[in-house]
């Protein structure tokens, strides 16, 4: 019962020690957490277990980030609305990123190796009370 | 003594006897056989044929006397050149008129003197025909007689003498006629040989423009020549194969209508827009090169390529007589840059992702969370977590550069007040700043204009020179940063501006840069001595980044430096904002 009332935080994510670091460190803020480890898997999860935030990583085998988001978000009523940060190393302004995000739904992007995890969870604290 | 009188038509006589060419001749055997058979007809000691000047008688043959000429004043030939016929002085002590003539009265003692006028072709008297003596005798009827055939003689001998010298001038140019004629002759033959040679120069030129033509069609680059309208005058065959298009099928035919171009988004590019007609209608620059890869061919079956143009306006006689576009499908090298920012993209993504991974992991040993740790250990962890953050930084930098380098930076234009832009930035340095105790001075203008940039690139530029400042000044120093609008034509830090410009000026009480080094101050790499010393870690790309945005971008950076005493780095953009490189072509 008490893991129901906990916020459910999907992390898609490739680089092993990453999602691993991510994990702990949400669980540790007490998120409860599922990883998946590129963007099909992602979107299965997302869809079944209807987590309240994806931290979404671009460059994936399979299915990459943006991919995903973008099936996400045509997929059902729930998929367009589900925040999403996209935590990437490309380049800030590269350009179907930005147009990735300002396309539609709800979605924020961090660049990885410049944000700490404290960052990260601020950045989903933040998002989870704007979209409730 | 009477001086001898000066004709009525003394000018007409004067121009008579000096047409003749007789005056200051050598004297001729012709005439002096003349006087010397008077001598000796009439036993007297003198005869002269004498020319009558303006001033003086002049002996063209004297017989008896060393002069040659003397004064017509005193002259008895001046008295007998105005008679009738003859003029006959029996006896000169007996007449009034020479009886105290120095002629008559000293040498030559003249005491006879007869004389006959000579009559020039055209009936002037030019001179006299005389005999002298220095004893009076009577003068004859025959003496007369004879003395006018004598002086007739000299007048034949004088016409025949101007005839001789005609002929003799006649001969000279019936000579030099000869000479002409000859040189027409052969004038002639020099002419059928030139002809000759033409024709043989005229078949190699023919042969030499034949393989100019060759070449030009077999050129590895389309090339393509407009009249000045616009028409196409010749295409190779390069272009022809690039094109679609058949030489036959398209000269004479406004090049315009004959393929059409689109550009990067597949958006028809107007034909007044289109390279050949800009080149064409810019008749006030010599060349005009317009290259960009911005430029799409569409071929007749609606297939396309990537092409870069060159356009050149064909100016003789300072008139645009064409245009010549040379241009070269790139659709590979566009496939190789796609290639090299994808490459970039990867790469910058692979060789961040094993530091981040550092940077997270030692973030939560360092926050605690994962049980205590001894201060050594804190220690330790802090410099492996800022040496990574360096490693970050410079893969950040290089990625940066690399994305200049290739032109692969997406510039997105906003209007921004830059100023606002300056406080936000140096209140995110603050931590830095105040660590150091820098003292930071902010001018910023009032009334400012909103400016077209990047604010990425701007942030990028500003922070280079921001944390540049902070790091090479010594603690508790100085750094002031003005922003404000500078028009063109005024100088600005010793550079004159040829635009209106925003300006941001950064000045530091920093290390300074060495004299002899300022002018590697914006090269790859380069990291000034005194800084080297004092902080290792920089990457030396920090301005060359700053210089190639700004390059890029329309803008410009200079400085002035002295060290120890501190730098100011002018930064301007141009009041209509930052212009993306590909705007400029």
């Amino acid at each position: 019962m008490e893991e129901d009332k906990k916020t459910k935080i999907l992390i898609v994510e490739d680089e092993g020690i990453i999602l691993k670091t991510y994990a702990e460190k949400l669980r540790y803020e007490g998120f409860l957490v599922i990883t998946a480890r590129n963007g099909e898997e992602g979107l299965e999860l997302a869809l079944s277990e209807k987590p309240d935030l994806i931290l979404l990583d671009i460059l994936m085998p399979v299915m990459d980030g943006l991919a995903m988001m973008d099936m996400l978000r045509k997929k059902n009523e729930y998929g367009k609305n589900i925040p999403i940060i996209l935590l990437t190393n490309l380049s800030p302004d590269e350009e179907k990123i930005m147009a990735a995000i300002t396309k539609n739904g709800p979605a924020y992007y961090l660049i990885k190796s410049e944000t700490d995890l404290s960052k990260v969870v601020e950045k989903i604290r933040e998002r989870l009370t704007r979209d409730m | 003594m009477k001086s001898a009188p000066i004709p009525k038509n003394e000018k007409e006589r004067l121009i008579s006897l000096h047409t003749l060419g007789l005056l200051d001749t050598k004297p001729e055997e012709r005439f002096d056989r003349i006087t010397r058979t008077a001598t000796k007809v009439f036993n007297v000691s003198i005869s002269t044929l004498t020319l009558i000047d303006e001033k003086r008688e002049w002996f063209k043959s004297v017989c008896g006397l060393d002069q040659r000429e003397g004064d017509r004043a005193i002259s008895f030939c001046g008295h007998a050149l105005l008679s009738h016929k003859i003029f006959i002085i029996s006896d000169t002590k007996k007449d009034k008129r020479f009886s105290d003539n120095p002629m008559v009265t000293g040498k030559p003692y003249i005491r006879f003197y007869a004389g006959v006028p000579i009559i020039n072709a055209d009936g002037q008297r030019i001179g006299v025909f005389c005999i002298k003596d220095t004893k009076p005798r009577p003068f004859s009827k025959s003496d007369e007689e004879i003395l006018k055939n004598l002086s007739a003689w000299a007048e034949l001998e004088i016409n025949s003498r101007n005839l001789s010298l005609a002929l003799s001038e006649g001969r000279k140019y019936q000579t030099q006629l000869k000479a002409q004629a000859q040189k027409l002759g052969n004038f002639r033959v020099a002419s059928q040989n030139v002809l000759e040679d033409l024709e043989i120069e005229k078949s190699k030129v023919d042969i030499a423009k034949a393989r100019e033509e060759a070449i030009l069609l077999s050129i590895g680059d389309g090339l393509l020549a407009t009249d000045e309208k616009g028409n196409i005058i010749f295409i190779n065959k390069t272009a022809e194969k690039l094109l679609g298009i058949k030489n036959k099928e398209v000269v004479g035919k406004f090049l315009s209508k004959v393929v059409s171009m689109e550009d990067e988004k597949g958006i028809l590019i107007p034909l007044a827009k289109r390279p050949v007609n800009m080149a064409l209608v810019n008749t006030t620059t010599t060349t005009t090169t317009t290259a960009g890869p911005s430029y799409y061919y569409i071929r007749k079956d609606k297939t396309k390529f990537p092409a870069a143009i060159m356009v050149t306006p064909i100016i003789l006689d300072k008139k645009v007589i064409g245009a010549i576009e040379v241009l070269r499908d790139i659709t590979k090298e566009k496939e190789i840059d796609k290639a090299k920012s994808e490459f970039i993209s990867l790469a910058s993504h692979q060789l961040k992702t094993p530091p981040t991974a550092v940077k997270i992991l030692t973030e939560r040993i360092l926050a605690g969370e994962l049980g205590k740790i001894t201060e050594k250990q804190r220690e330790y962890i802090s410099d492996v977590r800022s040496s990574n953050q360096r490693m970050i930084d410079i893969v950040n930098t290089l990625l940066d550069v690399s994305h200049i380098e290739l032109g692969t930076f997406t510039i997105e234009l906003k209007e921004k007040d830059i100023c606002a832009v300056l406080k936000n930035m140096l209140h995110e340095l603050k931590p830095v700043s105040a660590k150091k105790q820098l003292m930071i001075k902010e001018v910023y203008q009032k009334n400012r204009k909103m400016i077209l940039i990047s604010e990425p690139l701007f942030r990028m530029i500003i922070n280079n020179l921001l944390v540049n400042a902070i790091n090479y000044t010594e603690d508790r120093g100085n750094i002031k940063v003005e922003c404000c609008e500078i028009n063109k034509g005024q100088i600005l830090g010793g550079k004159f501006l040829n635009e209106n410009s925003v300006a941001v000026i950064i000045t530091d009480t920093g290390y300074g840069i060495p004299e002899d080094q300022q002018g590697k101050l914006f090269t790859k790499f380069f990291r000034a001595d005194n800084v080297r010393q004092k902080q290792t870690d920089g990457t030396g790309l920090g301005l060359y980044i700053v210089k190639s945005i700004l390059d890029n971008t329309g803008g410009s950076i200079w400085f002035s430096s002295k060290e120890n005493k501190g730098s100011t780095f002018y930064v301007t953009i141009p009041i209509t904002g930052m212009r993306s490189k590909k705007d400029k072509n």
